[in-house]
């Protein structure tokens, strides 16, 4: 081809994306999609060091006040043996079963992100979007008010957030939904486990994880709490699985960062160096805010400001 | 990342972010798949970043896999809004300040013609400045079929509405530049 030709091909396509220019939040958008994807890998891999010490660490489920369960392992929840936690949780569970299902094509969740390092907390405001049919975005959507259709979407990769029908398979039932939160977590444990043993080939690979089943169960039923287009019902039965998973703690007066009253659920985990904390609506059962502090780092927190549906393509989530 | 990783991670998409947006936008013909494609770039190098030592290349390769793995969900898409034939002489940069925002649709409208492995050879060979060998090393091809493929897809090009004319006018325009730039 002339070289005049190559040239015009070149500045075809220098002058016809010109004007596109990537939005100012993506680095920060990547940073933190990948310290919540390091977070729960953590706590998949926490338990180790307390297995192989051979500690006993003792779980109760407590609040002020509140009745103690045996430790590691999951109590029958009665009716007439509810400790003031367990009926907090199940009051949730109530108020979430009987909340209306807002729908949408997209929900969008406006979330304040504060993060903690070495230098200190920062604090971000921005839009997560999420399609509520079949695929996700994490806030991907800047260039979708120049867009006439809803844009096609790339589905995130595995592992990281659930789309809407990974959502609807999970059962309701609480018993099969502690099982199918074990099994989730222990595949990606495996998983782990497999990737390990490929960089160390020849050698013998310290196992990734010995977390107890209470540590996995608890983080698997919190990283589905906060998204924001649960059913009712499955919403419902993870405050149920809650009630029954040693360790929890309650309390059904505390507030969010906001200031908004709320319930607070936290666990320390089994070896005790990672605090995991959730508060939520007493009247909707919907998350407020999510935290976690791990040890030599700063409280990690997301706070829920706004929910919106919208069967309409949603505005720029870059506007904050 | 520690601290020091995520400000070196911050520069570079600073420094980097407009092109590899660019690059995606062209390499999946559409504005708002490009995007996505930036943001799970970023992702997947974020993830990696302290073992990555070229981010530039890296992002390369995460973006060919990305296009390997859309082509393998879907066919060929071909544009359903082409021009007609009776716009063939419109030069759509003539004169005009806002060329971008009219080049873009009908580049990208062109580039859906071609297959997903056309435009990434076009697009890595013309936007992105790489040689032909280099073109080859990423895709696992020989330069030989880089060069062949790079033709085809050129002659399939020029034949779309509205880009043939920009080839009928290129040596007056191209060389209008070069004596307004000199």
């Amino acid at each position: 081809m002339p070289d005049i030709q190559e040239e015009v091909m070149r500045e075809l396509m220098r002058d016809a994306t010109s004007d596109l220019f990537a939005p100012r939040t993506a680095a920060a958008s990547a940073i933190r999609h990948e310290r919540r994807r390091q977070f729960r890998s953590r706590m998949i891999g926490a338990g180790a060091t307390a297995a192989v010490a051979g500690l006993a660490v003792g779980v109760v489920l407590t609040t002020s006040g509140g009745a103690a369960g045996p430790a590691g392992t999951t109590p029958a929840v009665h009716n007439a043996q509810l400790t003031a936690a367990q009926q907090t949780l199940y009051s949730l569970s109530s108020a979430a079963a009987g909340s209306h299902q807002q729908s949408g094509r997209y929900v969008i969740m406006t979330e304040k992100t504060v993060s903690g390092g070495e230098s200190g907390p920062k604090t971000s405001v921005i839009d997560t979007v999420t399609g509520s049919v079949v695929t996700y975005q994490d806030i991907a959507l800047s260039a979708v008010p120049k867009t006439p259709q809803p844009p096609a979407v790339l589905k995130s990769g595995p592992g990281s957030v659930p789309t809407q029908a990974d959502l609807n398979a999970y059962p309701t039932s609480p018993a099969k939904l502690r099982a199918e939160l074990l099994a989730l977590a222990r595949q990606q444990v495996a998983l782990a486990q497999s990737q390990a043993a490929k960089k160390n080939p020849g050698g013998k690979t310290p196992p990734v994880s010995q977390s107890t089943d209470d540590d996995l169960v608890f983080s698997g039923a919190t990283n589905l709490l906060w998204q924001p287009n649960l059913s009712p019902a499955l919403r419902s039965a993870l405050y149920k699985v809650l009630a029954t998973t040693p360790g929890v703690k309650v309390s059904p007066h505390a507030q969010d960062s906001a200031g908004r009253p709320a319930v607070e659920i936290s666990r320390v985990n089994d070896w005790g160096k990672a605090n995991v904390m959730t508060f939520e609506n007493p009247k909707t059962g919907a998350t407020l805010e999510t935290a976690s502090k791990l040890p030599a780092e700063g409280v990690n927190q997301d706070l829920y400001l706004s929910i919106k549906y919208s069967n309409s393509v949603p505005g720029n989530p870059y506007q904050h | 990342m520690n601290d020091a990783q995520e400000r070196a991670f911050e520069q570079f998409v600073a420094e980097s972010g407009d092109s590899l947006l660019r690059l995606a936008t062209l390499l999946m013909s559409d504005p708002g798949l490009g995007e996505d494609v930036y943001q799970e770039t970023l992702h997947r190098l974020a993830a990696r970043w302290s073992k990555v030592d070229n981010p530039r290349a890296f992002c390369r390769r995460v973006m060919h896999n990305i296009v390997i793995d859309q082509g393998r969900r879907k066919r060929r898409q071909v544009s359903t809004v082409l021009l007609t034939a009776g716009h063939d002489d419109y030069d759509p940069r003539s004169g005009d300040s806002t060329a971008a925002a009219e080049l873009r649709p009908v580049l990208l409208s062109a580039l859906r013609t071609l297959t997903a492995h056309q435009r990434e050879i076009v697009v890595l060979r013309y936007f992105d400045d790489r040689s032909e060998a280099e073109v080859a090393e990423l895709l696992g091809i020989s330069a030989g079929t880089v060069k062949s493929t790079l033709s085809r897809a050129v002659v399939q090009l020029r034949e779309q509405p509205g880009i043939s004319a920009l080839f009928t006018h290129a040596g007056i325009n191209t060389t209008m530049r070069k004596v307004r730039y000199a």
